[in-house]
């Protein structure tokens, strides 16, 4: 949309595939918030759940230099080196990233505790505290007492949680956005879904994914 | 990615219309530790213009 057109009015359904333990995903979240604030025009958000590292364990026990040397078998500098350069990338769009204290852990959970939060009309504010949680405040985020903590900071039912948890409850919709993801051929995330016909993957910059809002938003409007 | 199991979706493949930039930082596998050469070293010197390339570290 150009700046002398009206406000957008069509709402946009965007579909984000992402994890909780991925740096871009956390980054990629502000600067698209950052375009929905610009674009200005109604958005829904859906996330959906991506798996990046399916076979962590959900206690580890070390740091992430640790687990990352170990796992890439690279240098500790080197990802010392890296860890700063993604925190520095992190700071531009206001995250504290805070490596040193960051705790490893499956996430499979997590992702059942953001669709029971959909179910709840809480996944925008579950999603925001996990990874809240996870980047910046090293908290645990793969056990089921911790999540059911964060989800009560989110106003969700505590109890209602727990047993969603335990009893695996949305473990097939965790399943099906994965196999949603695969059959669209996602490898990588964060990755959105703009109106059901447009991809954009990884963190872009605001204005990119402000044009494809106002690219979407103007054809919805036909 | 692991594989569905016992899962029975409604999995469409929908071919996206690709937009933005094909570089923009994403995790891919288990990992986005892909540190293009001469990436790394210029996080001091950014701009609000620069889009890093597919690097840095999930897990």
């Amino acid at each position: 949309m150009t700046a002398d057109s009206a406000t957008p009015s069509a709402t946009v359904k965007v579909d984000i595939w992402s994890d909780i333990a991925c740096p871009w995903c956390f980054i990629g979240k502000r600067k698209f918030e950052e375009a929905v604030r610009r674009f200005g025009g109604p958005v829904e958000v859906e996330y959906h759940s991506f798996e990046l590292s399916p076979d962590t364990p959900v206690d580890f026990e070390g740091d992430e230099v640790d687990f990352l040397s170990k796992h890439k078998g690279m240098p500790a500098d080197q990802v010392r080196g890296m860890l700063d350069t993604v925190a520095g990338i992190a700071s531009e769009v206001g995250l504290a990233y805070d490596f040193e204290h960051l705790q490893h852990t499956n996430t499979v959970k997590a992702h059942e505790l953001l669709h029971f939060a959909k179910a709840n009309g809480r996944q925008t504010e579950m999603k925001e505290r996990l990874l809240h949680a996870y980047f910046e405040e090293g908290r645990h985020v793969g056990r089921v007492d911790d999540l059911v903590a964060l989800a009560g900071e989110v106003g969700l039912d505590e109890q209602e949680a727990r047993d969603a948890l335990e009893t695996g409850r949305h473990l097939d919709d965790v399943r099906a956005d994965q196999a949603q993801a695969q059959a669209f051929g996602i490898t990588g995330v964060p990755f959105f879904v703009l109106d059901g016909k447009y991809g954009i993957s990884g963190a872009q910059a605001p204005e990119t994914f402000v044009q494809a809002l106002e690219q979407v938003a103007s054809e919805v409007a036909r | 990615m692991r594989e569905p199991v016992g899962v029975e979706v409604d999995t469409p493949t929908t071919t996206f219309t690709m937009l933005g930039s094909p570089d923009a930082a994403a995790c891919e596998g288990d990992s986005c530790l892909v540190v293009p050469p001469g990436i790394a070293d210029t996080s001091v010197d950014r701009t609000s213009d620069d889009e890093p390339g597919r690097r840095g570290v999930s897990r």
